[in-house]
């Protein structure tokens, strides 16, 4: 088992320094700075971000805007899920909201969002109506999943379906639920930041991308970009240790 | 029986005039506050004094009269159309103002505010002038921010005017024959000396970024061009109106705020010399959209790009020739373009 663990860790440094080696090769076959900028420029600008008290402020907002996104997602969509597993009806009628959610392009109700609401309100909107789709879909199968295991056996015994969400569908979905949260939650990073740049929501990361694009800095927009993706490994991590916590728990 | 029916049609009549008349007076404002929209940039930077002037009353302890709002510019014209459009006062593009407001039924235009902010820019050495871009410009390719909007638009009427034969394309790869000019949509923020065009147009205060960005670059951009002086010479075109409800010019309270709220325009442009770019981005910041992320901040807020930026107020009355002539010409390079005004639309004080 342990050696597993450190076999599979091994395999996932070498994966990222395959990762690097390809920028650096990139950035050789390129040779363009302002295309590809090299490693050593980003590294070093992404540590002069990281003082800048603008940067902290921009990315807490954006870290927040995010988080409250997947809290409400989460409980909507988990909150459906449970009554059109419960009721045929509930699934029925979400069956082409969901559908019209996941197909509706971003940029058809962006002007509205922002008429509506403000520009630092918009990217959550924007990042819920993404989300709340795939939670409800991931939360639906895992409680799909657990009706066809123990579904028939709750039916013979006339259990209550209160009782059944509470005592049956919620334990025995949450592990499934909370693995799969980490790529929904850093999927929600990458929508929050993309709203961000539609809506010019101030101090928030898709601004100062926008602004370092706009500044012709590549470095300082390949090393906003670096810190975003290292914070969806983050948030995905901190998802995966509470889903071993969770796993834990019920076992 | 009969009389209940005559006593509900009279009550019935009676209210409805009572609507009416009070929709006719809905000029009239409760608070006494008229309120002024403008989007973020240029057309922001011309209600710099009025700005000034709000904020001095309010710091006297006086009630501000005007209750100025700077928003997003994608939204401005939501501002001046439906049922009960919010502005009293807004500033907006002349081609948007035409098409929504042209008739002059429920708005009039009061003047030109801004005159252009467009400029060339190379990583080569040859400038465009009046004298030479009939030439310079053939078998060349130029980038054009906002292509389909205003910005292309006029560039191409200038391309027209000095009878270049010209194509937009929209692959990266293709280059111009000789006898042509080749135009490609670019986003501003794309604009780099390494996208492949040979010339840019940009609106500032991008342009001034782009500038500064690459100056410590092996292969600078610099300014080569200036649309508005090639569209002509002495007074560039007509960009950003100002616009004001018509029921305004109705009552002698409405009258004289247009009368006012021109003449802080008109201020502007010397008000905008005046003062300190940090003044004027805190001016800015106290009245943008909260959250909205603004045009201008201090790097990109210096003299030459408010110089740029050709804030300059002109009547009605008085640019109605140069108004007329632009959107004619607008509506030869694209029929959806703008719209031809009626008289109705100038307002003469």
């Amino acid at each position: 088992m342990k050696g597993n663990r450190r076999k599979n860790l091994l395999f996932s440094v070498f994966a990222v320094a395959v990762l690097w080696l390809a920028w650096v090769l990139a950035y050789f076959a390129v040779g363009n700075d302002y295309l590809l900028p090299s490693f050593s420029e980003t590294m070093r600008t992404a540590g002069g971000l990281l003082a800048e008290r603008t940067f902290w402020n921009s990315f807490l907002n954006t870290l927040l805007r995010t988080l409250l996104s997947f809290a409400v997602s989460l409980a909507a969509g988990v909150g459906f899920a449970l009554l059109a597993r419960l009721f045929a009806s509930v699934r029925a009628f979400f069956a082409p909201v969901i559908s019209l959610l996941r197909t509706v392009p971003t940029m058809a109700f962006i002007l509205v969002l922002l008429l509506w609401t403000s520009p630092s309100f918009a990217p959550i909107i924007v990042t819920l109506l993404v989300l709340f789709p795939a939670v409800y879909a991931m939360a639906l199968s895992a409680f799909d999943e657990t009706y066809s295991e123990f579904g028939p056996l709750v039916l013979s015994y006339g259990v209550s379906k209160p009782r059944q969400a509470l005592k049956m569908y919620l334990p025995l979905g949450a592990s499934s639920l909370l693995s799969q949260s980490g790529s929904v939650l850093s999927m929600g990073l990458k929508i929050t930041v993309s709203g961000e740049v539609l809506s010019s929501a101030y101090r928030s990361l898709g601004w100062l991308m926008q602004n370092a694009k706009m500044n012709i800095d590549m470095p300082r927009l390949l090393a906003l970009t670096l810190v975003t993706v290292l914070a969806g490994f983050v948030l995905e991590g901190i998802c995966a240790l509470a889903a071993k916590g969770a796993r834990r728990r019920l076992s | 029986m009969k009389k209940r029916i005559w006593n509900a049609l009279l009550c019935f009549v009676l209210c409805l005039s009572a609507v009416c008349g009070a929709s006719a007076c809905k000029e009239e404002r409760a608070d006494g506050k008229f309120t002024v929209y403008a989007p973020d940039g240029a057309p922001a930077l011309a209600l710099a004094a009025l700005i000034a002037e709000t904020d001095r009353a309010a710091d006297r302890g006086e009630e501000p009269q005007y209750e100025i709002h700077i928003v997003d510019s994608s939204l401005i014209v939501s501002y001046v159309t439906g049922n009960a459009p919010a502005a009293d006062f807004c500033i907006l593009p002349l081609n948007a103002a035409s098409k929504q407001l042209g008739n002059g039924e429920s708005y009039r235009m009061i003047g030109t505010v801004t005159n252009g902010n467009l400029y060339f820019l190379t990583t080569g050495e040859e400038a465009l002038t009046p004298e030479n871009f009939g030439t310079a410009l053939l078998g060349k390719t130029v980038g054009v921010v906002q292509l389909s909007n205003v910005p292309g638009l006029t560039l191409q009427t200038v391309l027209k005017d000095y009878g270049l034969t010209y194509r937009i394309s929209d692959n990266a790869e293709e280059t111009a024959a000789e006898d042509e000019v080749v135009l490609r949509a670019v986003e501003a923020a794309n604009v780099t000396p390494a996208s492949g065009c040979d010339y840019y147009l940009c609106p500032e205060p991008a342009a001034s970024t782009k500038v500064a960005g690459t100056a410590a670059s092996a292969n600078p951009f610099r300014f080569a061009g200036d649309l508005q002086q090639l569209y002509d010479s002495s007074a560039g075109y007509p960009q950003a109106v100002l616009v004001a409800k018509s029921g305004l010019a109705e009552s002698e309270e409405g009258r004289k705020a247009i009368t006012a709220v021109a003449e802080r325009v008109r201020e502007a442009e010397a008000f905008l010399k005046e003062t300190e770019p940090e003044t004027l981005l805190s001016l800015l910041d106290g009245k943008r959209t909260e959250g909205l992320a603004p045009s201008f901040n201090a790097n990109n807020l210096t003299a030459s790009v408010i110089a740029n930026c050709s804030i300059r107020f002109v009547t009605a009355e008085e640019d109605r020739e140069r108004v007329n002539g632009f959107l004619e010409k607008l509506l030869g390079v694209n029929a959806g373009a703008a719209a031809l005004v009626s008289e109705k639309f100038f307002y003469v004080g």
